[in-house]
C-alpha cells in the first residue's frame, strides 16, 4: 500500500562485532517500509536469536496493507510472545531478549508519516534543520529505557554521570520480558531533507554526539554514513557490538499532496 | 588474604577488605549498593551505613567486617555469629543473640582468621576473591599480613597460620587445596548469563556488513580495568543480576528486578474499578467502563492512555502522551515534558496553521490549546454550547468533546478501554 505522495526514502545500514565481543548479537532490518535496529542479549548466541526473530517480525510490518501506529505497537507486543515462545521451546536461549528500535512509514491523517517507536536503549536520531535555517542538528528522538536513562530523566543524575556509570547498560524494557513490554511509540511527519540515524549502544557508547553529527554531516550517501560510523566506532574502542542504519528522505514529491507550498495559513472564507 | 565461602541462602558480597553476609534476596537493591561499596574498598562502616539504610527492620540479620593493616571491626545482627581466631588459636564468638540493634567488637593485629556462620551452610568450601554469591558461610583468611606483623614482634620463625589454628572448625583443618566441583551452588536458573560462549561465526547473511580488522593495540587500550580475578570454573558468582558481573561492562543486560517507575512526569496517583481499570483517585465511576470503582487507597502508576483522538480522517492518536497538530508542525512551538505526537493535517484550502492546536496531558486531565492560529479552535463540549479557544489559555476537555479546527477538519477525544 503505497503511502500518499510517494516519499522518497533511501537508507544504508552496517554493523559490526566489535573488537571485544565473539559474537554479533545485533541485527538490522530495511524494508520499503521498515528500518530498524534490535541489540540482543542472551548467553550462547541467544542474544543474536531474539534480535533475529524480532527483525524478521518487523519486516512483516506492512506486507499486509496499510499500517496504522496502533499496529505497530500491537506488532511489537507481539514479538515479545513470540521471542518468549521460542525461549520457552529451547532451554538454551531461555532468558534470551532483545531491544527493537526504529521507524515504520505509515500513512496518517492524510500524509505520510513516521512511527517512531522503541523498546530498550538502542536509539533513534533525527539529523536536520531545526531552528536556524541551513544548520542540522543532531536530536535523540526516543528516551531511552535504562536504569541511567530513568534517573536521567527524573533529574536523579546528569547526562555527563549517567554515561560512566555501572547501570548504563541495564535496559529497564526489553523483548522476551515475561511481561509484555510498553512499547514507546509516537508519530511524526514526513519532512524532506531529513536523516535518521538508528543504533545499537555500541555506537553511542564510543561516540559523543559532536563525532556523531560530524560523520553524518560529512557522508553524503546513507550507505557510506553508516559504515564510517561503525568504522569509527570501532576504531574507537569497539567494545560492543556496533550496527547503524541512515535513513534518508531525500525528497519531497513535487505532486505530492495538495497541500499548498507557501508560508502563509489563508484566511477562512466566512459565508 | 583468603577468601572462602560454603553455599546457602543467604547473599554474600566480598570485595578487597570488606566482607558481608546478609540475609536479603540477590537481586535486592541493598546487595546492589553493597556490592557496589565493597568492590571499590569500602570500608565496613560505609557498608554498615547501607545496609541500616532503609531502616534496621528492613534488613533482619547480617555481619559485616573489615580487616587492613592490622586494625578493623566486626558488626554482627541476627541469627549469625562471626568467630575472629587470633594467630595462637583463641576464639573470640561474636553473637547478636538476644540483641535488638547490633553487636560489634574490634577486630586486633593478631586476628588470623575469620568465620561468618549463617543459619544454613552447606557444599563445599569455595574460593573467592570478590564477588556476589548466595552463601550460609564465609572464611577469611588473614594469613600472609599476620605472619608479617608476628615476625616483626618476635625472632621466632612463624609457622604458616593453617598449621597454627590446625583444629576442628568450620571450614576443615586444610584450607587448601580447594575442592573444585562443577556448579555446586542451587542458584536459580540464569537467565542472561554473561560470560561469552566459544566464538560463534557471524552469519554471512547479514547484508552490507562493515568488517574492520581487528586493530588489538585500539582496543586493549581501551577496556575498562578488569576486577580482580575470580578462578574460573570455581566460584559461581551470581552472573544474571546485571549489577553483579564488573567484568564486563559493555553487555547491555535486562534489569534483574520488576519493571520501576517511570520518571516523574509520567506517574500519577491511581484507584482501580471492578474490571481492573486504572482510575482518578476521587473517581465513582470508571472512566472506560463504567463500572463501580470501589473505595480504596491511591497508588502511583505509569500513567494510563487517558484515551485517544478520533481525527475525521478516522486515524486515531493514542494520548500516552502530548499531541501536536497543525499543516506543518514542528515540535519547537511547544514544550511539553515528553516529545509529543506530532500530527500533519491536511489543509486543502490553507486555512490550517503550520502548529495549529495542542493537547497536552496533566495528571489524568486533557487539556487543549491553540497555537495562536490564524483561524482559531472551536471546542465543543458533549453537552455544552460551542466556544472559541483563546489563543495559549489550554482548556480542559471531558470525553466526547469535539474539537475543530477547520471545516471537516478536526477530532473528537473519546476514553476506550
Amino acid at each position: 500500500m503505497p503511502v500518499a505522495g510517494e516519499p522518497r526514502i533511501r537508507a544504508g545500514a552496517a554493523t559490526d562485532v566489535g573488537l571485544v565481543r565473539v559474537a554479533n548479537e545485533d541485527n538490522y532490518v530495511i524494508t520499503a517500509s521498515v528500518f530498524a535496529v534490535a541489540d540482543g542479549m542472551g548467553g550462547h548466541a541467544a542474544g543474536d536469536v531474539a534480535s533475529g526473530l524480532a527483525v524478521a517480525g518487523l519486516a512483516q510490518l506492512g506486507t499486509e496493507g496499510t499500517v496504522r501506529p496502533d499496529d505497530v505497537r500491537r506488532h511489537i507486543v507481539r514479538l515479545n510472545g513470540d521471542i518468549l515462545a521460542a525461549a520457552a521451546r529451547n532451554p538454551e536461549q531461555a532468558g534470551m531478549g532483545t531491544t527493537v528500535t526504529g521507524l515504520c512509514l505509515v500513512d496518517f491523517a492524510g500524509s505520510p508519516h513516521w512511527v517512531v517507536f522503541n523498546v530498550g536503549d538502542s536509539r533513534v536520531y533525527r539529523y536536520a534543520e531545526k531552528d536556524v535555517p541551513g544548520v542540522r542538528v543532531l536530536e535523540q528522538l526516543t528516551v531511552d529505557h535504562s536504569e541511567v536513562g530513568e534517573l536521567v530523566a527524573a533529574g536523579k543524575l546528569s547526562p555527563a554521570e549517567a554515561a560512566v556509570d555501572p547501570r548504563r547498560n541495564v535496559v529497564t524494557r526489553a523483548l522476551g520480558s515475561p511481561a509484555a513490554p510498553e512499547p514507546d511509540l509516537f508519530v511524526y511527519p514526513l519532512t524532506a531533507g531529513e536523516r535518521f540515524l538508528i543504533c545499537s549502544d555500541g555506537l553511542t557508547g564510543e561516540l559523543d554526539d559532536a563525532a556523531i553529527a560530524g560523520l553524518l554531516d560529512r557522508e553524503e550517501d546513507p550507505r557510506d554514513a553508516a559504515a564510517t560510523l561503525v568504522r569509527a566506532a570501532v576504531a574507537a574502542g569497539g567494545r560492543d557490538n556496533v550496527t547503524t542504519v541512515v535513513v534518508d528522505h531525500v525528497a519531497a514529491d513535487p505532486g505530492a499532496g495538495d497541500t499548498p507550498a507557501d508560508d502563509e495559513t489563508a484566511p477562512r472564507q466566512v459565508g | 588474604m583468603e577468601v572462602r565461602y560454603r553455599p546457602g541462602q543467604w547473599v554474600a558480597v566480598t570485595g578487597p577488605r570488606t566482607w558481608l553476609l546478609v540475609a536479603a534476596a540477590a537481586d535486592a537493591p541493598l546487595v546492589a549498593r553493597c556490592w557496589q561499596l565493597a568492590r571499590t574498598g569500602a570500608d565496613e562502616l560505609e557498608l554498615l551505613n547501607a545496609l541500616v539504610a532503609e531502616g534496621l527492620r528492613a534488613v533482619r540479620g547480617f555481619a559485616v567486617a573489615g580487616y587492613a593493616d592490622g586494625v578493623g571491626q566486626v558488626v554482627v545482627r541476627g541469627e549469625v555469629t562471626v568467630t575472629a581466631v587470633d594467630a595462637d588459636g583463641t576464639e573470640r564468638v561474636v553473637t547478636a543473640e538476644g540483641m535488638a540493634t547490633w553487636v560489634e567488637s574490634r577486630l586486633t593485629g593478631s586476628l588470623a582468621r575469620l568465620l561468618f556462620t549463617g543459619p544454613v551452610a552447606d557444599g563445599p568450601a569455595l574460593p573467592l576473591d570478590s564477588g556476589v554469591v548466595h552463601a550460609g558461610a564465609l572464611e577469611i583468611i588473614v594469613g600472609q599480613r599476620l605472619a608479617g606483623v608476628r615476625a616483626e614482634q618476635a625472632d621466632t620463625p612463624i609457622e604458616p597460620v593453617s598449621d597454627a589454628v590446625a583444629h576442628d572448625h568450620l571450614f576443615g583443618a586444610e584450607p587448601d587445596p580447594i575442592p573444585i566441583e562443577p556448579d555446586p551452588i542451587p542458584v536459580e536458573p540464569d537467565p542472561i548469563p554473561v560470560e561469552k560462549p566459544a566464538p560463534i561465526p557471524v552469519s554471512a547473511d547479514k547484508p552490507a556488513e562493515s568488517r574492520s580488522e581487528p586493530a588489538p593495540e585500539i582496543g586493549n587500550t581501551t577496556l575498562l580495568t578488569p576486577v580482580p580475578a575470580i578462578p574460573e570454573g570455581t566460584t559461581n558468582v551470581i552472573t544474571h543480576l546485571a549489577w553483579a558481573v564488573a567484568d564486563d561492562p559493555g553487555a547491555t543486560r535486562m534489569r534483574a528486578t520488576g519493571p520501576s517507575a517511570p520518571p516523574t512526569p509520567m506517574v500519577v496517583l491511581a484507584i482501580r474499578c471492578e474490571s481492573g481499570h486504572w482510575n482518578p483517585p476521587h473517581a465513582l465511576s470508571c472512566r472506560v467502563c463504567g463500572s463501580g470503582v470501589p473505595p480504596q487507597q491511591p497508588i502511583e502508576v505509569p500513567r494510563p492512555s487517558l484515551g485517544v483522538l478520533r481525527l475525521t480522517t478516522g486515524d486515531l492518536v493514542q494520548l500516552d502522551r502530548g499531541v501536536l497538530l497543525g499543516r506543518q508542525p514542528d515540535t519547537a512551538a511547544v514544550d511539553q515534558p515528553v516529545r509529543p505526537h506530532v500530527v500533519r493535517l491536511r489543509s486543502p484550502l490553507g486555512d490550517i496553521s503550520r502548529n495549529h492546536v495542542e493537547v497536552r496531558l496533566h495528571g489524568w486531565q486533557v487539556l487543549v490549546a491553540d497555537l495562536g492560529s490564524r483561524n482559531g479552535t472551536v471546542v465543543c463540549p458533549p453537552a455544552d454550547l460551542p466556544f472559541d479557544l483563546v489563543a495559549r489559555q489550554p482548556v480542559e476537555i471531558q470525553p466526547g468533546t469535539v474539537v475543530n479546527l477547520a471545516t471537516d477538519i478536526g477530532f473528537v477525544f473519546e476514553v476506550t478501554g
